[in-house]
């Protein structure tokens, strides 16, 4: 338990420290930080049981971002609907596929040459294993995503990419001995994307990103977490220059069972 | 022409052939078993038409059963014919009981041997599956496989229209000659003759269709005419009361019951009476014997369809039983059956021989049941014939103390009690006549018989139950002791008791405390009082235990009523199963308030009374808890919203609680 804590809270340092601070010994040309730009996201994650080991995973994000002088909420920023379908192969791993259909909103609403809104369209397809200890739990998720996007900008031709995501993240109860109804939770986060295509050049990290969360279990469908993300990512036009953002974060997840009565009932686990 | 001729000829037989094989007999001869008989050799011709066996021809059976090891046996046989499956031609039915067997002797490839016993042997004729011609019925010993002794031969002729003509009849003792009228009923003079002392009595019953008009005996050329009460003897009136009966059991119990004659012959030392029952029996037997033997209707089980069997028929007049005569029937019977029970369930008390001297009571209800049954005799003659089915044939408004007995008690009674003399009201109905006999006049002089036992039956058993609980005292005692000591036992904080719990514990210094008081109590009591309040102390730590046995199981029952509202699902978010409670404010009312308030009152109403109470409170309310879960409980639900008070949700709960 200990040495979990400890790991993440290196992490989590590692995490915070300005690159700056890392790239100070390289020779070449220095990295540079934009300001952080803010964003606000909010997230509702489904999980709508099908069957014995199937879901639907069902994704709906709306996020806003700072515009003319209000940070945060001063525009729509995306509209963003994940599905998929995730196959449970146990208890410790499942796969999920499916698509994405993201709408970019323009980021300049007063400016004529930007559309309004653009489609990206993507695939995605993830795996996730989880590890169980006695008092929390640990998880590994690696994702892929290929996404074919342009800006906002009139005339702008899209450009296919792929993303190779990684996230570890935990969850330690906090007023309770394990994760049930009515616990607290920490969950540290820290996500990477890395990137690939014909226009990415010196730019594989799109984005690195730090979310610690709390979270609260209602009940075994129903959970809420909030949390101030921080990140951080190569530009698209120079990879030298990093874009940072700080994003308030606050999710709710929830979960169906549309199987019948008879079905629902859990199977004898022998091994806890 | 003549080719044509053939060919046709030819054509012809082939076809008959074909007929005739279709129809060919064959013959078997093994093993067969016969239903009633049992299992043994036959040796039969049939064919097979649409796959059912048709007998035609010969028919042979024989069969052996070992009854007892020393040398016993039983042997049936049939010997007969079939024409396509009826019984037609000479029939002989044969029953050997084999008493010894000779020694065995090789004949052939056969180990034969000589036997000794009796013989049962029907002879007959069936035409068409109809009995026919003369039928001859014989009972004989053998000896070395010889026929010696004949006991009875009987002949029944019949006629045209499968009916008698004639019967003749020939025991040791006892002759029989009779005939029937064109209808098959019994008609004309039925001449019996009984050999008494190698002297012959002749005996005459006169029928006219199937009624006994006349029945005397004929003795030293002396008519002795039998008298019947209640029979009608003549045809002449009232013929839609007539019915026709079998020659069986009622028939002979109608005259046996209507026989009012007493006569007795000195020089034979024979009752007329007697002679009529041994001539009806006789008559009934050896017809019977015809048809029946021990009780098997043996035609039956080689015809392969009923015969209808020509029975003796006699007619009898018939006086419809009125609703209040058949209630008094019923009410006869379960009056006497209690009067009889009670009697001799006071008589095998042997606590009574004892009370007798010390109990007025005990001793009036003993002197008045002497007097009963010293009358339980006759009682019981008139109750067995106003049971009888033949009462019915009978003409009751004419019956008296000829057939029924007259019956009667005193009113008062003399006996000694402790040194001193004691005159006793019986309060017994006080006669019974059966002049005018009414049924139920005879049913409500049981009756007031019944009522009186009735009463005296109460009286005494409060004594005997008082006498009983005197005697057993010590070892109830010894008992009350035991249930004290294990609840001590059971209360007492033991290592080695894994029942022993934290319910237990919050009680255990008051429930001791409370059974030594409760004993203590007990101890310090009169002798009479000590008799009378045992009972309650029993039961009362009988209730102590039942609490410790119940608060043993409380952690297991409440762990249950847990699970039940429990469910477990799964969060495919942290990856873990997780339990939530169902109908949560149920469970929530029983959880935090319901169950602390039994608890508590568990813990501070430490009293014979209201454990019993308590423990049936939570008893209604766990199997409430378990209805519940199966239940549609919106609405309760809905009720329970912020109740706190443990009376209005008992009431929401619709547990079954007592204050």
């Amino acid at each position: 338990m200990k040495s979990i804590l400890f790991i993440t809270l290196i992490l989590l340092f590692i995490g915070f420290t300005p690159l700056e601070v890392i790239s100070q010994e390289i020779e070449g040309e220095p990295s540079r930080f934009k300001k952080p730009s803010t964003y606000a996201w909010f997230h509702s994650y489904g999980k709508v049981r099908l069957g014995e080991k199937l879901f639907w995973d069902a994704q709906t994000h709306i996020r806003t971002t700072q515009y003319d002088g209000t940070d945060y909420f001063g525009r729509m920023a995306q509209i963003y609907n994940r599905h998929g379908i995730k196959y449970l192969f146990s208890k410790r791993f499942s796969a999920t596929a499916g698509g994405v259909l993201r709408l970019n909103f323009t980021p300049q609403p007063d400016n004529n040459n930007y559309e309004n809104i653009v489609l990206e369209p993507r695939i995605w397809h993830e795996y996730l294993f989880s590890m169980p200890f006695d008092y929390f739990k640990v998880f590994h998720r690696f994702r892929i995503e290929h996404r074919w996007s342009r800006t906002n900008l009139k005339g702008s031709d899209y450009r296919y990419r792929n993303r190779y995501r990684y996230k570890y993240y935990m969850y330690i109860p906090i007023n309770r001995q394990k994760l049930e109804p009515g616990a607290l939770y920490f969950s540290p986060d820290v996500e990477l994307i890395m990137q690939s295509g014909k226009s990415v050049r010196d730019n594989p990290i799109e984005d690195l990103r730090f979310t610690p969360k709390i979270g609260y279990i209602v009940n075994p469908r129903l959970q809420y977490s909030l949390s101030m993300m921080y990140t951080l990512g190569q530009s698209n036009l120079d990879g030298a220059r990093y874009s940072t953002r700080w994003i308030f974060n606050f999710n709710v997840y929830y979960s169906f069972d549309f199987r019948k009565f008879e079905n629902k009932i859990p199977e004898t686990n022998f091994m806890d | 022409m003549n080719q044509k001729i053939f060919l046709c000829f030819t054509f012809f037989l082939i076809l008959l052939g074909t007929d005739i094989h279709a129809q060919e007999t064959q013959i078997y001869k093994g093993k067969y078993n016969l239903q009633n008989v049992g299992e043994g050799l036959a040796e039969y011709h049939y064919f097979i038409k649409q796959k059912d066996t048709i007998f035609e021809g010969e028919f042979s059976f024989s069969n052996l059963v070992e009854t007892s090891g020393n040398n016993s046996f039983e042997s049936i046989s049939y010997n007969g014919s079939y024409k396509k499956n009826k019984m037609q031609g000479d029939w002989v039915f044969s029953f050997k009981a084999i008493d010894s067997v000779g020694k065995l002797r090789a004949k052939d490839f056969d180990l034969v041997s000589t036997t000794s016993g009796e013989e049962f042997l029907v002879k007959g004729f069936f035409d068409d599956h109809e009995q026919k011609d003369t039928w001859k019925v014989i009972r004989r010993c053998f000896n070395n496989s010889k026929p010696t002794d004949t006991s009875l031969t009987a002949e029944i002729d019949f006629g045209r229209e499968n009916l008698k003509e004639n019967f003749s009849s020939t025991a040791k003792n006892i002759s029989v000659d009779g005939v029937f009228d064109n209808n098959g009923m019994i008609d004309g003079d039925w001449i019996i003759i009984h050999n008494i002392n190698n002297t012959e009595i002749k005996e005459v019953r006169k029928f006219e269709n199937g009624v006994l008009t006349n029945h005397y005996f004929s003795v030293n050329n002396e008519k002795i005419f039998v008298d019947y009460l209640g029979l009608d003897m003549s045809k002449n009136a009232n013929e839609k009361t007539w019915s026709n009966h079998d020659f069986n059991e009622l028939y002979t119990e109608v005259l046996k019951i209507a026989n009012i004659s007493s006569y007795t012959l000195d020089e034979f030392d024979v009752h007329l009476d007697d002679l009529s029952q041994i001539s009806l029996d006789f008559i009934k037997k050896t017809f019977l014997s015809s048809y029946k033997h021990n009780d098997i209707a043996f035609w039956d089980v080689v015809s392969q369809k009923a015969i209808d069997v020509d029975h003796l028929t006699v007619s009898l007049r018939k006086y419809p039983l009125s609703i209040d005569e058949k209630k008094a029937i019923k009410s006869i019977k379960s009056d006497f059956v209690e009067i009889q029970n009670k009697i001799s369930k006071f008589n095998d008390e042997s606590l009574v021989e004892i009370g007798l001297h010390q109990y007025e009571t005990l001793k009036t209800t003993n002197e008045i049941y002497k007097i009963i049954s010293e009358n339980l005799v006759d009682l019981k003659h008139n109750v067995d014939i106003s049971q009888s089915k033949a009462l019915p044939y009978l003409d009751r408004s004419s019956l008296d103390n000829r057939i029924f007995k007259t019956i009667e008690f005193p009113n008062k009674s003399r006996t000694d009690f402790q040194n001193e003399t004691l005159i006793i009201e019986t309060n017994l109905p006080s006669a019974f006549n059966p002049l005018g006999f009414e049924l139920p006049v005879f049913a409500s002089f049981i009756s007031s018989i019944k009522q009186r036992v009735t009463e005296l039956d109460s009286a005494s058993d409060f004594i005997l139950d008082d006498l009983k609980k005197q005697s057993k005292l010590n070892e109830i005692e010894d008992k009350l002791v035991s249930k004290k000591d294990s609840i001590l036992k059971f209360y007492k904080a033991n290592e080695n008791d894994e029942k022993f719990n934290k319910y237990h514990e919050a009680v255990a210094f008051e429930i001791i405390k409370y059974t030594k008081e409760q004993f203590e109590a007990y101890a310090s009591l009169e002798i009479d009082e000590k008799k009378r309040k045992i009972d309650f102390y029993l039961d009362c730590f009988d209730e102590i235990i039942s609490l410790y046995k119940m608060q043993a199981e409380l952690p297991s029952k409440i762990e249950r009523i847990k699970d039940l509202y429990t469910r477990t699902v799964w969060n495919p978010y942290t990856y873990t199963d997780m339990k939530e409670t169902v109908k949560e404010r149920i469970y929530e009312s029983f959880d935090e308030i319901l169950l602390p308030h039994l608890l508590e009152k568990f813990n501070n109403e430490i009293d014979c009374e209201s454990i019993s109470k308590n423990i049936k409170n939570f008893n209604n309310l766990y199997n409430r808890m378990v209805e519940l879960r199966e239940q549609d409980t919106k609405q309760i639900e809905k009720a329970l919203k912020r109740e706190k008070n443990p009376m209005l949700i008992f009431e929401i709960l619709s547990v079954n609680y007592t204050e």
